[in-house]
């Protein structure tokens, strides 16, 4: 049985699914020197409704709460995946924005974004491999899967997940999962494809009450 | 069973409504956030006729002292239940089940000079039962009275008034009230219960064959425990168990988790188609029986048709009571915790799909 240790400590929140987002977007705030901006893993997808509701419920919510973002990943669908946070939102009794970055409501204002962002599908992960796609080891890494190809071996479900990891492998501290390459600082964040995550960010922490 | 339970205007809350209430509720909340408070409002109301619970209520928070000042009382025994202490309004206790329908009490100060008169008629001449052990409530030499109103109304049309009246003489209730409608009682978090009490209230179960509810849920902690009895030793009753040794051993000596499982047990029992009250409930009990505890309590609380609330610090308790639940047939059970906010103190409820998300992503309630 799991023991709650997550309290609300701060008045501007981001949601983000799970762990490695956590520490992804946690290097993020840091590298952009933001203090008041506390990260939230809620969970994956399938029971984002009903842990959002859980947040809304949380102790100091209500009061101290001034502006929430929320990140997800479009996957196969971005419409989609922005419709099911909007109902989750709904469902928490928050205000509902109309369209991706644009806010709606009051205390809190409330953010959705969904990556890799542009009504593109994918993910977190394809927004990082934009990021370094004039890095010279992604020639091997797309070699590494064509090998596997002429091989006839079987390919990884999830490509880009797959990508990351072939590329992380030929950094200097090979093995580092998505967030933690974050924090080793192997993403290059001033690249332009960081920039709208990093506006998106930004505006959450510009929030007044 | 209350299904909601409204309180206006007592000790720090203005108006709050709690809802969806079930057979076991847990109150959480930082401190001084009126969980005690709560409690107490519950047991006045589950009084139904008596305005001296709220002395009662006073006394388990440690007030048993009045103050006052020349004569002129500074300070009245039930100042403190009134709101922000304003006596001009009334409190209201209200609960709703939808069998029995709605049952309103309320406390008002009666202070008008043509009120006080109409209350004169039921003032006793004789001295007053307080008045006769009057240690610790010092008397006015000026003739001032206070007198407190409980009115009462219910689903069945029911309605009454009764006063509470503190003057030279002392205290005294008039008309008498009759007795409460059903049973209630107040595990306070400051004191232990009394192990002559739990004898007592061992005794009324046997008196009644159910003795054996509470050797069963002792059993959840202590396997070895074949049989309780009531052993009088110095002229003292209290409850002793046999494990297998060649004597009976008191049940203090077995531990204080098995002392305060059995008087929560014990007050079940002894609250039957009643109430609970218990401040504190995790105290004097490890974490790894908890989950035991909810078991043997929603079990026995269920055939006493006894509906329980208690308040809580502990997160571990809190899980262990939906891991309980949630194996039990019924999930009887409500987790609300009270909130200050801009608008007042509020209760937020969690059920069982809501503790479920808690326990996967880690977020606080309490």
């Amino acid at each position: 049985m799991g023991v709650a240790t997550i309290d609300i400590t701060e008045s501007h929140l981001l949601v983000v699914e799970g762990k490695e987002e956590e520490v992804f977007f946690g290097a993020l705030i840091k590298h952009l020197g933001l203090q008041k901006v506390q990260i939230i893993p809620i969970g994956g997808k399938k029971n984002l409704r009903q842990n959002l509701k859980i947040l809304a419920k949380s102790p100091q919510f209500k009061n101290a709460v001034v502006a929430m973002g929320i990140v997800r990943d479009a996957d196969d669908n971005p419409a989609a995946a922005f419709q099911s946070v909007s109902d989750a939102l709904q469902a928490a009794g928050l205000s509902v924005p109309e369209s991706p970055s644009m806010p709606a409501g009051n205390t809190p204002k409330i953010t959705i974004m969904i990556l890799p962002e542009g009504g593109a599908s994918g993910m977190l992960e394809d927004l990082c491999l934009k990021a370094v796609e004039n890095d010279n080891a992604r020639i091997c890494v797309e070699q590494y899967f064509q090998c596997l190809q002429q091989k006839g071996l079987s390919f990884p479900r999830n490509m880009s997940k797959a990508r990351v990891q072939v590329f992380l492998a030929s950094r200097s501290e090979s093995g580092k999962r998505l967030g933690e390459a974050a924090e080793a600082g192997y993403w290059p964040w001033d690249n332009q494809a960081f920039a709208e995550v990093k506006k998106f960010i930004k505006q959450i922490d510009t929030i007044e009450s | 069973m209350y299904q909601s339970f409204k309180i206006k205007n007592f000790r720090c809350f203005h108006e709050l409504t709690l809802g969806d209430l079930k057979r076991v509720n847990l109150i959480a909340g930082v401190n001084n956030v009126g969980k005690t408070a709560l409690l107490e409002a519950l047991f006045i109301h589950c009084g139904a006729y008596n305005p001296e619970l709220t002395l009662r209520a006073n006394t388990f928070r440690g007030i048993e002292i009045v103050k006052f000042d020349l004569g002129r009382w500074v300070e009245t025994l039930w100042d403190s239940f009134f709101n922000e202490f304003d006596l001009s309004k009334k409190i209201e206790l209200i609960s709703n089940n939808e069998k029995t329908g709605q049952r309103l009490l309320y406390l008002k100060a009666v202070r008008q000079s043509e009120e006080l008169e109409k209350v004169s008629q039921f003032i006793s001449p004789r001295p007053s039962r307080s008045e006769e052990k009057s240690e610790g409530i010092p008397l006015s030499s000026q003739v001032t009275r206070q007198v407190l109103e409980l009115g009462y109304e219910d689903g069945k049309g029911q309605r009454g008034s009764y006063y509470m009246i503190f003057d030279q003489k002392g205290i005294q209730s008039q008309p008498i009230p009759p007795s409460p409608p059903f049973p209630a009682l107040f595990l306070v978090a400051r004191v232990r219960v009394l192990h002559t009490e739990d004898a007592e209230r061992f005794g009324n179960l046997d008196i009644i064959g159910r003795q054996d509810v509470l050797l069963k849920a002792l059993q959840f902690i202590e396997p070895r425990l074949r049989r309780l009895a009531v052993v009088v030793a110095g002229g003292v009753p209290m409850i002793h168990g046999d494990i297998g040794l060649n004597r009976m051993v008191p049940l203090p000596l077995m531990g204080e988790g098995m002392v305060r499982l059995a008087s929560l047990i014990l007050a079940i029992g002894n609250a039957q188609n009643g109430f609970v009250l218990v401040d504190e409930i995790e105290n004097g009990l490890h974490h790894s029986i908890l989950s035991k505890m909810w078991r043997a309590l929603g079990e026995v609380a269920e055939q006493f048709n006894t509906q329980i609330f208690a308040t809580t610090h502990s997160l571990e308790c809190i899980l262990a009571a939906h891991q309980a639940f949630s194996e039990h047939e019924e999930y009887d059970f409500r987790l609300h915790r009270l909130e200050r906010t801009r608008e007042g103190i509020m209760a937020v409820n969690y059920d069982q799909e809501d503790l479920a998300a808690v326990i996967e992503t880690s977020l606080e309630v309490r």
